[in-house]
């Protein structure tokens, strides 16, 4: 079974890099589209698998949740950017688009289930140089710059949190992962400097604030397949490296540094984001606020650490569902500006229902999984006797939510008189339609005690 | 027997590299001088392995001389155009930046010391915590990508002599971060390329 297990990870590690091949042929869009669904199909695989260690990799309860999540947004980003970028017909710069995105799936799944914290950070920085070309495929300026100020902050702060891993190491004399989360160890000033160093360097690919200033940048100017990707599973991935982190240094310094840095994450999107006026920028702000809370629902374990993997579930699929309805407003208003965006209900009903649905979902609405994971989370904090800090972040979620939902309908109600529409693709219509009805099922999922 | 004062004289060297490429205003002689210091990172490397005899680590040093000290370099002076080559760099008052360098080498240099006290010292990494602000005033500061890019390697290499100070990591570790840095450069490549400077946006702010 251990054997059979590896071979089944490392399959579905080879099929996004196998993917790449595509760039040399005429149907590149369906091999890629093929391709993604065998890798889903593996991960669905990997997924069935006991927890445990298989030769080099290994599977536990959270990181088994994340695989599928990375698969099957990678489903929906291949087969919604061949109709989004249907223009560029087999232009070479989307050939390599589509080859990168295996690539950077790979990376993710290999930072994900590989048993070594070093390997595992390598495999992060590896999102970063096989993701940052994904941004630049319409070749704007401003993209460059994004992509640029992507790169130089996030492996400047990533190579902090390899401080933390040397730091780790020095400690414990391993990096194996299984071994460093039932290792023991007292107390010490190394290890809450290995802490820091882990929270900030990872924190900046993760966008805890203050170290997130690539983040509304990248997901504001990548194409809406690309931000998708980025918002709603290359994060996470960043913050279970944390989680590592946090479960190898059990030490109650670095439960009150998350604290902190969640307290003042939310605090920065509350105030931010009343004044954003770019559709995509706006959400990727809203996604600081889903990645404090996961950070803060592992910090806390418990029912907060089953909060966390729902809200992880949730908002992949719900904010993939809010880009990709973005990305179909860019196509007919051709402008990210919200008050240049006017009467989406006259324009686009269908976009309109995907929007309104998967704002409420990552804005935490009920009965959607991210208010339970909320939820669960806050009364976890209010067990722990963190009641002050709980009251604080009820009145920042509340804040947050208003401004995301007033923004929303805001464009979707308003009265303008018709627009020349583009078209959007059935392939487009199809993967916000399945995403944002995915985003749905889980709340209904615990209910029902299948979670 | 090495005599130790030739390794610290390395170290020293290095930092003197991290003030010259704060300072050095040509593209070309900044990509070089930080080839320079990759090299004496490798040299440093190579000879404490030798004085060990650990293979991995001359293993590792001989990797930075290729990987770090010459292909980064040749990628990196292949994207200058003529223009960058003999132009200067813009940026602000060179006696306020070398002040400010300075006065984070004397930061790094005290943190080092009440923070990483409990490991014991070891000059290796405190020259490599002094490197790491260096780097990541380099970044900071500077408007040109190829600035911003060569503190990044100056951050990378700073990494390395922590990692020795603190405790070897495990070849592979190391060899895949080299590989992985060099990956990131290549991307980096195409986007400097287009416009060699930082820009603003009005959309990108707020």
């Amino acid at each position: 079974m251990m054997i059979g297990g590896t071979y089944v990870i490392i399959i579905m590690l080879a099929i996004p890099v196998l993917s790449g091949i595509s760039f040399f042929f005429r149907y590149f869009r369906e091999i890629s589209i093929a391709m993604a669904l065998a890798t889903l199909l593996f991960t669905t695989l990997v997924f069935t698998l006991n927890s445990g260690t298989y030769s080099y990799f290994y599977l536990n309860e959270i990181n088994r949740y994340i695989l599928i999540c990375v698969s099957s947004i990678y489903v929906f980003s291949v087969i919604y950017g061949t109709g989004y970028h249907k223009k560029m017909g087999e232009s070479r710069h989307l050939r390599v688009h589509m080859s990168m995105m295996g690539m950077f799936t790979f990376t993710m799944l290999f930072s994900l289930v590989i048993n070594n914290l070093g390997l595992m950070w390598i495999g992060i920085e590896g999102t970063t140089a096989s993701s940052a070309i994904l941004i630049i495929i319409e070749g704007e300026p401003a993209d460059m710059e994004a992509a640029w100020r992507y790169i130089i902050i996030v492996s400047a702060g990533l190579a902090i949190a390899l401080i933390s891993i040397i730091l780790i190491y020095r400690v414990f004399g391993t990096l194996e992962i299984t071994t460093l989360l039932v290792s023991s160890s007292q107390p010490s000033q190394i290890l809450v400097l290995a802490a820091l160093f882990g929270i900030i360097g990872f924190g900046t690919k993760g966008g805890i604030f203050p170290m997130h200033s690539w983040l509304p940048d990248a997901h504001g100017r990548a194409p809406s397949e690309i931000s998708a990707m980025f918002s709603a599973v290359l994060l996470p991935i960043a913050i279970y490296a944390i989680y590592i982190i946090i479960k190898t240094i059990n030490i109650t310094a670095i439960y009150e540094a998350t604290i902190f840095f969640t307290v003042i994450s939310l605090l920065f999107v509350a105030i931010v984001m009343a004044s954003q006026r770019d559709i995509k920028r706006m959400f990727a702000y809203s996604t600081m606020e889903n990645m404090a809370l996961i950070l803060l629902g592992f910090a806390l374990g418990g029912i907060a650490l089953f909060g966390s993997i729902l809200i992880i579930m949730t908002h992949a699929f719900a904010k993939a569902g809010a880009f990709y309805s973005s990305g179909n407003i860019l196509e007919t208003y051709h402008t990210r500006d919200m008050p240049n965006i006017q009467n989406v209900w006259g324009e686009q009903k269908f976009t309109s229902y995907t929007l309104i649905i998967s704002t409420l979902a990552v804005s935490g609405a009920p009965p959607f999984g991210i208010f339970l994971g909320e939820f669960f989370i806050l009364s976890s904090l209010y067990s722990h006797g963190l009641g002050s800090i709980m009251a604080i972040l009820v009145i920042l979620l509340g804040i947050i939510f208003l401004s995301v939902n007033y923004k929303v309908l805001k464009m979707v109600f308003s009265v303008a008189p018709p627009t020349s529409s583009a078209r959007i693709s059935t392939q487009q219509v199809l993967v916000t339609g399945a995403t944002v009805a995915i985003s749905c099922i889980f709340a209904f999922l615990f209910m029902v005690g299948l979670l | 027997m090495i005599n130790p004062e030739v390794l610290d004289l390395i170290i020293a060297a290095m930092i003197l590299t991290a003030i010259w490429a704060q300072l050095g205003t040509f593209m070309s002689h900044k990509v070089r001088i930080v080839s320079i210091q990759s090299l004496l990172l490798s040299l440093y490397i190579i000879i404490l392995g030798i004085s060990e005899t650990d293979i991995e680590l001359v293993t590792l040093g001989i990797l930075i001389i290729i990987l770090r000290a010459f292909l980064t370099s040749t990628l990196l002076n292949s994207k200058l155009s003529t223009h960058q080559f003999i132009s200067r760099e813009r940026f602000g008052d060179a006696s306020f930046l070398s002040v400010v360098s300075i006065l984070f080498l004397v930061f790094s240099f005290l943190t080092y010391r009440i923070l990483f006290t409990p490991l014991g010292y070891e000059t290796i990494g405190d020259g490599g915590f002094a490197l790491l602000f260096q780097g990541l005033f380099l970044i900071g500061s500077r408007k040109s990508k190829f600035s911003q890019f060569l503190g990044y390697i100056e951050e990378e290499n700073a990494i390395v002599m922590l990692g020795i100070g603190i405790i070897s990591m495990p070849l592979v570790i190391e060899v895949s971060v080299l590989l992985d840095v060099l990956a990131l450069l290549i991307v980096s490549t195409v986007i400097i390329s287009d416009k060699p400077e930082t820009q603003v946006f009005q959309e990108m702010m707020g």
